[in-house]
């Protein structure tokens, strides 16, 4: 049941995984650009990640590099769930069904979106704790199996990180990649974060 | 306080059994009746804070402007919209409207006991693309 202070809007509206209220002091024009991608579900375009680049002294290649990871990253951590955790996807597992392994790595998808905003705005730390539990909150009167969302996001993590790392490595936009995806996980799952 | 009293609604709950959900399946769209009993109550709290009136509660992308501009959406990150629908073809022109197919809407027509007439419903799209159907309350 929601909690005795708030109804069913009041929780949507303060589940966030990405506060653009915590990017306030950024230029209007940035902020802006982060509230529109956001409200849209999208990705940063081109001329967006040059502003933030020139802003954030970040290379820009190397953020249209890792833009360009999502997609395969995403299918790639898809695929070593499967081979290191059969066990998920059987009967009783939190992946079980065909139907909540797709949502699940939809949500792993806009995951990694909100980590590519803080990465480009260098500020890893991209929500707050009370945005997250009230996500979690959410989750589970949605019924969201988060325990299959901790280790498809952990894989998710460590396959983006390494990918990027392979091409990049010593990179401030590695660094950044990491700090986003462990504050992340950290937030979501606090100490049960499994890797 | 809301109420959900309906022999119907209570013969769904008997068919869904433990899971308290139902699946209709046509041309590979699927309609998911869930009937949690805390998860009616959060729509019966929704309801009663918001639209007395609305026999539609409808999870939708934007909260402002034109019903017709916006999207049927997952519950995370929406807007709930109460709505107030009068024919089985409004409804289905809105659901339409909502980018929600004919079929689905359809189905919603054949499987969703009271739906316009003695029941609030709530409606929302699951992110793999179910639709998805709550009973509230009775109206």
């Amino acid at each position: 049941m929601v909690d005795g202070n708030s109804d069913l809007q009041s929780l949507i509206c303060r589940a966030k995984v990405f506060n653009p209220d915590l990017f306030i002091d950024f230029p209007a024009d940035l902020h802006q650009a982060l509230v529109e991608a956001n409200s849209s579900k999208r990705l940063l375009n081109d001329a967006e990640l040059t502003q933030f680049s020139a802003y954030s002294r970040l290379p820009f290649e190397q953020l249209l590099v890792l833009r360009r990871l999502v997609e395969p990253c995403v299918r790639q951590a898809r695929a070593a769930l499967a081979s290191r955790h059969p066990e998920l996807f059987v009967a009783g597992g939190a992946l079980a069904t065909p139907a909540r392994a797709e949502a699940c790595w939809r949500d792993c998808e806009n995951f990694f979106r909100v980590v590519i905003y803080a990465v480009a705005a260098a500020r890893p730390r991209f929500s707050d704790q009370q945005s997250i539990d009230a996500l979690n909150e959410l989750y589970g009167l949605m019924g969201v199996p988060t325990e299959g969302l901790a280790f498809a996001l952990s894989q998710l993590s460590a396959i983006s990180i390494a990918s990027f790392e392979a091409l990049y490595s010593h990179s401030p936009v590695g660094a950044l990649l990491q700090d986003s995806f462990n504050n992340l996980r950290e937030l979501l799952f606090g100490a049960s974060v499994k890797s | 306080m809301k109420r959900l009293l309906d022999s119907e609604i209570d013969r769904l709950r008997l068919l869904s059994g433990g899971e308290r959900e139902l699946r209709f399946d046509r041309d590979g769209e699927v309609l998911r009746i869930d009937l949690r009993e805390d998860y009616i109550q959060m729509w019966q709290d929704e309801a009663a804070i918001n639209d007395k009136f609305a026999n539609l509660f409808l999870a939708c992308e934007n909260s402002g402007g034109n019903l017709e501009a916006t999207k049927l959406t997952w519950v995370v990150g929406s807007a709930i919209r109460p709505e107030s629908v009068q024919t089985k073809e409004e409804f289905t022109q809105i659901l339409l409207s909502l980018g929600v197919s004919g079929n689905l809407a359809s189905l919603a027509l054949e499987h969703c006991p009271g739906l316009i007439s003695t029941i609030a419903w709530a409606l929302y799209f699951e992110r793999h693309g179910w639709l998805t159907a709550t009973p509230i309350c009775n109206l």
